[in-house]
């Protein structure tokens, strides 16, 4: 097993380098000509022909793109420097440390409440098949993920903040100024977890052998919480992980909604103004984040069904 | 879902996607021209009467914080000469318009000029430092201003700086140049410590000025925080402490005043017009209106057909109700584009140079041009403009009305980089932007749009020259005799105006909100707020 995640982790740097590679490609084929934004930033009137000539050679932007990325990769690599935003002048990574932590913080708490909702509303309804209980939850589960989320956002700012006057509107200073983005990505997520959960659930108990247990006369709360979702937390980890992914890569509409300063936002803020080292860092810093939830994943799968150890075994011996 | 390769993916190519419908960094920096000044107050609907409002008392509670909200960052750090925006206050300009547009002392306490009006004198009022204590003087005042022509607005003529004594400093010019004080208004005059500049390993350089309030924090896309200069050279501020709160989102923004989680929404473009009913109907609140300077502009690329025809481009601004623009849009918060420039410069203004509405004068004109033919034009709407101001459904309208005429129009928007980049390789028939004439004086508005050279004329391909329009322009700038003056700028609208290389839709009106316990806070010319007397009181 030590060898199969050892070569996962070989293969995560290999997609680094193949999602910064794209990335820098995509990111470079935007409009706009990033050597005539730096220098007619801040100004008044249009830069100078050198001025501009002159940034397009300190920023490396009048070479090939793939000296460029070379030159990119060989700092990232040997150096850990991502380079100075192009909007702000300052290190990328500085730029990228400041948004993180409202975004993680943002992420992982949202992320235990949907747990916190979804799996006993996913469980119950995939133990009472299509009974009126599972139709309400999934009812309520399709609106919940229906909904836009910046429209509960506005939704819940207005009934909790601006009409009951019981919690703020902006910021995230305190405990408080966390219910209302949270709650708004919660529910919408929920929506969509939930009848993951129940979708995975019902489809463990039609398992023969789960027939055989209920037969056999295992109590029920044994045989849903053993025997059903032990197996059936294979793919909603699988689900739940990748949307941990998205919510710590910041979610930019909550962020600005709730005037939070994320990477969501930095991001966003960083395509309009075409800093390209912010982009390239954010993307590097969501593959980074995407290739260790897969690492996570593999783990998992293989610490809930150890045969799939076997399996990547035998397929590669044969 | 395993594979980790997609998720990035696909958050990259929705990266390249967005360029189709955001911003950049260029379009922001010339929005941000056409964002400050502002002109003339008038009380919409006030709750209390400004007059009748608590003067300081000393058996009320008075806040020691206000909270200003507002929708883009006002820090720029090393990124602009400035550092901080002028609203804030933390730096002072030599010169500043009063509500007429006329420079007055500031920093500055006189100046005078020689007789061809080619060297300017200018003295320093004395004993004023700056927050780190450095004083003011001529050598410092001089620096200042050669770090602005270097790296903002070049001055035009600029031959010298040369430092007289302590106090006085002199700008000698290559011609005459009568607007020199207009042109050193404001942002073009802004004084900042030498100290200001020795932070380049600074993250977040701490601007140092000789304003009313001193820069305490910035805290990176959420706050700037300042604090009271207990030093001030002028009149104190009554409040201790102002926090400028970076709220991106116009709902959330005007939310937070409801709950009182900022007291104060007061820049261009917080507030948008639909949002005013909102405000009128909440207790709590005051809606208050400026007219600024800013005037939002419709233009061809009079360079490739069809709008390299003269009488097609005045059919076009013929069938335009600027009247109903500004009632159904903006909710009648604008003024009619009747005059070229904005009309808060009347002494500038031509009134004969006005554009009209006849449709029926519009569709003979385009019958007589198009006959029976029918011609297809793309309108380039840059969707970071189109999200402050109603471009969308102005666009429309006019290509609702541009029908009757032969002309059918296919409406884009685009992302700002994308926008400009269109326009700069002429892909567009028409199109819209603000401009504002920050100075007051035509020049300014003249040397961007109508000149050859003239960044917008050339940079959008506007195309637009006219060797008569020059020789006039370059005559009204160096005239000394402000009738003869007024003559030029007179003959150069009602030439523009009859050519129609661009046409002026509607003149802006700016909203402001506070929450009813703050008083005393108005805008003035430059949309600057009078933050040294503005107080509140604590709820």
């Amino acid at each position: 097993m030590k060898q199969i995640i050892i070569r996962k982790i070989f293969l995560g740097f290999f997609y680094l380098f193949v999602i910064s590679a794209v990335a820098f490609v995509m990111v470079r084929q935007m409009p706009g000509d990033p050597a005539v934004l730096i220098a007619n930033q801040g100004r008044e009137t249009e830069a100078p022909s050198e001025m501009v000539e002159q940034i397009r050679r300190e920023y490396g932007f009048d070479r090939g793109l793939v000296e460029q990325y070379r030159c990119w990769l060989q700092r990232v690599l040997f150096e850990g420097d991502l380079g100075y935003s192009s909007r702000t002048k300052r290190p990328v990574l500085a730029e990228i440390q400041s948004s993180l932590p409202a975004s993680l913080r943002l992420g992982l708490v949202t992320f235990s409440l949907t747990l916190i909702i979804s799996f006993p509303l996913g469980i119950l309804a995939g133990v009472t098949n299509n009974k009126i209980l599972d139709l309400c939850i999934q009812s309520m589960a399709w609106i919940n993920y229906s909904v836009p989320v910046f429209l509960l956002a506005v939704l819940l700012i207005w009934i909790f903040a601006v009409d009951l006057q019981l919690l703020p509107a902006i910021g995230h200073e305190t405990g408080k100024h966390y219910v209302l983005p949270v709650a708004a990505l919660s529910v919408h997520l929920s929506g969509w977890t939930t009848q993951v959960i129940r979708s995975s659930i019902r489809e463990i108990s039609e398992k023969p052998y789960i027939k055989f247990a209920h037969a056999k006369g295992l109590k029920r709360i044994r045989v849903i919480l053993i025997h059903t979702l032990k197996p059936a937390l294979l793919p909603i980890s699988t689900a739940l992980l990748i949307q941990l992914g998205n919510l710590v890569s910041g979610s930019f509409i909550i962020e600005t909604i709730f005037a939070w300063n994320g990477v969501g936002r930095l991001l966003v803020d960083s395509i309009m103004a075409r800093d390209f080292p912010i982009i390239q860092g954010i993307l590097l810093y969501t593959g980074v984040i995407f290739v260790l939830i897969n690492i996570l994943i593999d783990s998992l799968y293989f610490f809930l069904d150890p045969t799939t150890v076997e399996r990547l075994g035998r397929g590669r011996t044969s | 879902m395993k594979h980790p390769l997609f998720p990035t993916l696909i958050l990259a190519l929705i990266c390249l996607l967005l360029t189709g419908c955001n911003t950049s960094v260029e379009e922001s920096t010339q929005a941000a021209v056409a964002e400050s000044p502002v002109i003339e107050e008038t009380v919409i609907d006030p709750t209390e009467d400004l007059a009748a409002e608590p003067a300081m008392d000393s058996e009320l509670s008075y806040a020691e914080e206000i909270v200003i909200g507002i929708g883009r960052n006002l820090y720029y750090g090393h990124t602009q000469w400035h550092m901080i925006h002028g609203s804030l206050q933390v730096w002072e300009p030599l010169l500043y318009p009063d509500e007429n547009l006329n420079p007055q002392p500031y920093l500055a306490e006189s100046w005078e000029a020689n007789e061809d009006l080619t060297a300017w004198t200018f003295k320093l009022r004395e004993g004023i430092t700056f927050h780190d204590g450095t004083p003011l003087t001529a050598g410092v005042a001089v620096d200042n201003l050669m770090g602005i022509h270097e790296n903002y607005t070049p001055l035009p003529n600029l031959d010298r700086m040369v430092v007289v004594d302590d106090s006085t400093f002199t700008i000698y010019l290559t011609e005459s140049t009568p607007a020199l004080p207009d042109l050193l208004v404001y942002f073009q005059s802004a004084m900042l410590s030498p100290g200001t500049r020795n932070q380049e390993g600074l993250d977040q350089p701490v601007p140092y000025g000789t304003g009313p309030f001193q820069f305490v924090e910035y805290v990176d896309g959420e706050r700037i925080v300042l604090e009271r200069n207990e030093n001030y050279w002028g009149e104190p501020p009554k409040v201790k402490r102002i926090i400028y709160r970076y709220i991106p989102d116009s709902i959330t923004r005007l939310q937070a005043l409801q709950t009182g989680e900022i007291d104060v929404i007061a820049d261009v473009g917080s507030i948008i017009p639909s949002q005013s009913e909102i405000i009128k109907d909440d207790d709590n609140l005051n809606l208050f209106t400026v007219d600024v300077l800013t005037t939002h502009y419709l233009f061809f690329n009079n360079d490739k057909p069809p709008f390299d025809n003269q009488a097609l481009r005045q059919a076009v601004s013929l069938a335009i109700d600027r009247e109903l623009i500004v009632r159904e849009t903006v909710y009648g918060y604008g003024v009619p584009g009747t005059s070229l420039i904005t009309q808060l410069a009347d002494k500038w203004v031509n009134p004969a140079a006005s554009p009209a509405y006849d449709p029926t004068e519009a569709k003979a004109l385009a019958q007589s041009i198009l006959e029976d033919d029918r011609v297809q034009v793309t309108f380039v709407l840059n969707s970071g403009l189109a999200n402050r101001w109603p471009y969308g459904e102005i666009a429309q309208i006019i290509q609702f009305v541009l029908v009757d005429l032969g002309i059918d129009v296919e409406i884009k928007t685009v992302e700002g980089g994308t926008w400009n980049e269109m326009l700069a390789n002429n892909e567009y028939d028409i199109s819209m932007r603000p401009y504002t004439m920050s100075s007051g004086d035509p020049d300014d508005f003249m040397t961007y749009w109508a000149r050859p050279e003239g960044i917008f004329n050339s940079k959008y391909s506007i195309s637009y020259k006219d060797d008569q329009i020059e020789t006039l322009i370059n005559q009204a700038v160096s005239e000394v005799d402000q009738a003869a003056r007024k003559a030029y700028y007179d003959e150069i609208q009602a030439i523009l105006i009859e050519q129609t290389p661009f046409t002026p839709i509607y003149h802006e009106v700016t909203l402001y909100t506070t929450r009813d316990t703050v008083f005393d806070l108005t805008l003035d010319a430059i949309f600057r707020p009078s933050l040294n007397t503005v107080y509140k009181i604590a709820e």
